[in-house]
């Protein structure tokens, strides 16, 4: 008897497969083994190496053998294969309107199987996969719960080690960015920082250097193979030094392999950790990073040994953590644990250490896949269906000569699958000219895949093909196979074709659902793209030029801009507005003592006037303010209603303080779009701090690009290390909306497919059952029906269900739209009659040209010619 | 040449036998093979070997006593035939006559 937590459907398959004299003692040893395993793993471990054990019996000495002879069968499946490719070949119209909308249909699909795939692939690398987690938190401050975050705090490491025996804890920061400097070589370099811990369960692989000591010392940084060639050719690296800007010098210690494609921990170069340390001793790090409050930047990654639980851990996290917190009304965090293999696809979380591939697109995608493919498996079983009458003799002759049912399904079956094979091989060639471009429009999917055809992947696609087969044979399988050969072989006529009518009309009628739903998505995205570029912002964008500092000396680069003649202003900003960017500031309202959070910006005194803001009240920031000393703030229409200050006027001389530091209101601006069209416009100050990113030039002269010429002479004299990174602000919000553009394209990619398959199976419809009415339009025409009558009586009955199509799908689409997608937009447009007039104009048009193509020439047909036989 | 060909993973199941000596069977035998070479074979590859070791007449084997662990299934106890030792020691002398011949043995 089988042992009860075996699972049963594997033995009972085992059962089935193996050959019974192995049976017993097979069964018997992997039963003892499975005993065993479930003490070593546990149960769950056991029961899936059991059932992987039970496949790998999937071999010659171990399988059954069949004793009803075995040539027999495969006669049968040859001469089913030889009769389908023969239909396949007789029926020309029918496999080729199939084979190209299921080619079509399946290159999405093996975008989507292949996307899938390259996800599954991330951090599979990672030795200890099962085993390493990283924390991720998510903080409350003051009752405002912030997004959760892959960051974690630095001291919290210490005291795990200390409380949990048998862990490993690697830190990790992120950002080691910069320009570097290798002797007379200057690099742009992207890195991480990571203790000295990071080689011990993390799979990344040291060519050079001992793992315990390359990241020890701070300053010490590990080069990634590819960047060491890069830098240093054949010259020897290690013991050199390489300087990266705003940092400081390292000492290079060692070469790692490069990161595999498929990690989510991706660097060029590799900083010691405790470089950090010393940063903030120097002051160039806020000394607060190593504190229980920081969240930011830092990594906390934890080898939990196979035999020991992570449920020690979490408790830790959940009861410890906490009493870190002196003051939880003002500040608390929560952790949890994420597995190293489930970052990527994974959680929504902010700082990310690498790419990132949320779940929900990938959703998104694959049920767009399905839909489309549904589309296509429609037309099969439609269009199989709908010329029942000309293949009804051949199973009636077929079915009196002795098949069984069961005979005609498997067919019938074989036909499609066959037909779906052929599909898949024009699919693969479809799929591989889409890839790049998929790549390139889907947003940050090249940096996370590859999309490659490995032999993994084809199995997959055959596997596809074959259920795709499956599913679209199965309706007219078993439509055949019940036919009874008597009812099939009486002449034609009786036989009732249209006996599953509405099934079929049911399909179409999906098919046209979609595709309505698609042309409304495109519309709609286009029409919210042109809407986000022309939103009056609520300042002045236009010729404005913003230059990155990088680091350099704002009134320095202000003088020298200044003098040219064709610079006309030249204001600082901390980020720049209306790209999706806000910082948050904590403000005391003396009044009642009160700490409200309030988007901010620091500028300087030329900005308002520069960019045209439009003070209501007071005044704008002196030129010669005393920025250490920060006195004044200006704040915006909003600020003044949720404060209830009254108006404008009496707004101005409130004071609050920042950061214990008492700030007056000197002025007030009327509401502007300081984020982006998605957030509500909130309580906003701007500062007077000369903490700026950007320079924002206003350009007079109309010649612009000799104007940025110009600009980068002035730039190159003052930072000769460093290129200009300049763009018009214009044309960054452009960029900014891009990713609607790109979503537009994919949609209009997809919902080109989706219309050409349903059109396909339309156009297949209309000849079918107009061949089967060629004769009822013989006699109506000697019956004296005009050419317009038999036109409309012809065309009336598809052209209701590409209505009916519409009539569900808009709704639906609108829907969909309305509360979800643009709901996500604070400031959006309205779906009006226009974008949804059009989109079924469109789809109604191309529709009636399908259909009265077909229509129009059997209704000209001279009834002679077809009454002639009778 | 086939009958008497000894593949690499064959020779290793075989000595695997010997070593068991009275206690070869395929939970043990695989045991054996997976703490000794550092690999996991799965009971499917060990059974093709042994029925094809059991085909050329290396090895023999018996049923031995129903067991309650094993759900009341009986063990197939494996043993080294004469004429499987003979081709594993001629497999080891071979072996070993190529190694002499090597020039310079690092």
């Amino acid at each position: 008897m089988k042992h009860p937590e075996i699972p049963s459907f594997i033995y009972r398959l085992f059962q089935w497969f193996c050959k019974d004299s192995l049976f017993e003692e097979l069964e018997g040893d992997l039963e003892e083994k499975f005993l065993l395993n479930k003490e070593k793993y546990g149960l769950k471990k056991a029961r899936r190496i059991y059932t992987q054990e039970v496949l790998k019996m999937i071999r010659p000495t171990i399988l059954k053998r069949k004793t009803s002879g075995p040539s027999y069968q495969a006669a049968l499946f040859a001469s089913y294969a030889i009769l389908a490719l023969r239909n396949l070949r007789k029926h020309k119209l029918f496999s080729f309107i199939n084979v190209f909308s299921l080619s079509i249909a399946m290159s999405t699909g093996l975008i989507v199987i292949g996307m899938i795939s390259d996800l599954l692939k991330f951090d599979e690398f990672q030795e200890h996969k099962n085993e390493v987690y990283r924390v991720i938190s998510t903080q409350n401050r003051g009752g405002w719960t912030y997004k959760q975050q892959a960051t974690s705090p630095l001291p919290m490491a210490k005291e795990m080690l200390e409380q949990i025996p048998d862990i490993q804890i690697s830190q990790l920061g992120r950002r080691l960015v910069g320009l570097s400097e290798v002797g007379e070589k200057k690099l742009n370099v992207t890195g991480i920082y990571a203790d000295e811990n990071f080689f011990d369960f993390l799979s990344f692989n040291l060519i050079r250097g001992k793992k315990s000591a390359v990241l020890n010392e701070p300053f010490s940084v590990v080069l990634s193979q590819s960047f060491a060639t890069k830098v240093f050719q054949d010259k020897e690296p290690i013991g050199e030094t390489m300087s990266i800007n705003g940092v400081g010098t390292f000492k290079i210690t060692g070469i790692v392999d490069d990161p595999p494609k498929f990690s989510h921990i991706q660097f060029e170069i590799i900083g010691s950790l405790s470089t950090v340390h010393v940063l903030a001793n120097q002051g160039l790090i806020n000394p607060s990073y190593n504190s229980w409050e920081n969240l930011d930047s830092y990594y906390n990654y934890i080898h939990i040994k196979e035999n020991r639980s992570k449920t020690e851990v979490l408790n830790w996290l959940k009861n410890t953590a906490s009493s870190y917190y002196a003051n939880p009304e003002e500040m608390i965090c929560s952790f949890e644990l994420q597995a190293i293999n489930e970052v990527v696809p994974g959680k929504d979380l902010s700082d990310q250490i690498g790419p990132k591939m949320m779940v929900l697109p990938i959703i998104v995608l694959s049920t767009i896949a399905i839909a489309i493919l549904l589309s296509a498996i429609f037309n099969y079983t439609n269009l199989s269906m709908a010329r029942a009458l000309k293949r009804a003799r051949e199973v009636g002759v077929r079915k009196l000569n002795g098949a069984t049912n069961k005979a005609v399904f498997l067919q019938f079956t074989i036909e499609a699958i066959i037909l779906s094979l052929f599909s898949l091989g024009l699919g693969v060639v479809l799929f591989i000219f889409i890839r790049p471009g998929f790549l390139q429009v889907v947003p940050r999917a090249s940096e996370v895949l590859k999309l490659e055809l490995s032999t993994g992947l084809v199995l997959w696609f055959l596997l596809f093909a074959v259920v795709s087969g499956l599913i679209a044979g199965i309706a007219p399988s078993m439509y055949f196979a019940r036919l009874s050969s008597l009812k099939a072989l009486r002449s034609g006529g009786t036989l009732k074709t249209l006996a599953k009518i509405n099934f079929r009309k049911g399909l179409i009628i999906g098919q046209f659902t979609l595709s309505i739903m698609f042309i409304l998505a495109i519309v709609i995205a286009n029409k919210q793209y042109t809407y986000s570029l022309n939103y009056d912002m609520g300042f002045d964008k236009e010729n404005i030029l913003n230059v990155s500092l990088q680091g350099n000396d704002p009134e320095l680069l202000k003088t020298e801009l200044k003098k040219l003649s064709e610079v006309s202003e030249v204001s600082f900003s901390s980020y720049l507005a209306g790209m999706g960017n806000e910082y948050s500031l904590m403000l005391l309202d003396p009044r009642n003592q009160d700490s409200v959070w309030v988007n901010t910006m620091s500028i300087d005194h030329s900005y308002i006037s520069n960019f045209k803001l439009q003070l209501l009240a007071g005044r704008d920031f002196y030129e010669n303010e005393n920025q250490n000393q920060e006195q004044s703030i200006i704040v915006n229409e909003t600020f003044v209603k949720n404060f209830g200050l009254g108006n404008p006027l009496d707004a101005v001389g409130s004071t609050f303080d920042i950061h214990g530091n008492s700030v007056e209101i000197v002025g007030v601006v009327k509401d502007f779009h300081y984020d982006n069209l998605e957030e509500q416009i909130y309580s906003f100050v701007f500062r007077n701090q000369a903490s700026y990113g950007y320079a924002n030039v206003k350009i007079s002269s109309t010649d612009l690009l000799n104007s940025i010429e110009k600009i980068e002479e002035v730039w190159n004299e003052i930072e000769p290390r460093l290129d200009l990174d300049a763009q018009f602000f214009d044309d960054q919000i452009e960029d900014y909306y891009q990713f609607l553009v790109d979503i537009m394209k994919l949609f209009g990619f997809i919902g080109f497919l989706a219309i050409s398959i349903s059109c396909l199976g339309l156009f297949g419809m209309t000849i079918y059952s107009t061949e089967t009415r060629l004769k009822e339009i013989g006699i109506r025409k000697t019956f004296g029906a005009s050419e317009k009558t038999l036109l409309y009586l012809l065309t009336k009955g598809f052209l209701k269900l590409v209505i009916w199509g519409i009539l569900i799908g808009t709704p639906i689409c609108y829907f969909v739209f309305d509360q979800f997608i643009l709901a996500q937009n604070f400031y959006r447009m309205e779906i009006s009659f226009v974008e949804i007039g059009v989109s079924v104009v469109f789809l109604l048009s191309i529709c009636l040209l399908t259909i009265v193509t077909q229509t129009w020439a059997a209704a000209r047909t001279n009834p002679s010619e077809v009454l002639r036989n009778e | 040449m086939k009958g008497t060909h000894l593949g690499e993973f064959q020779e290793i199941v075989m000595l695997s036998i010997l070593i068991l000596d009275e206690n070869a069977y395929g939970v043990t035998i695989q045991e054996e093979i997976d703490s000794r070479m550092k690999r996991k074979t799965s009971r499917g590859a060990l059974q093709t070997a042994l029925t094809r070791l059991e085909e050329k007449g290396f090895i023999t084997s018996s049923y031995g006593e129903p067991t309650a662990e094993r759900g009341g299934r009986r063990k197939r106890y494996y043993q080294v035939s004469n004429k499987g030792v003979v081709v594993l020691k001629e497999a080891k002398d071979l072996r070993q006559d190529m190694w002499k011949l090597i020039p310079k043995l690092a």
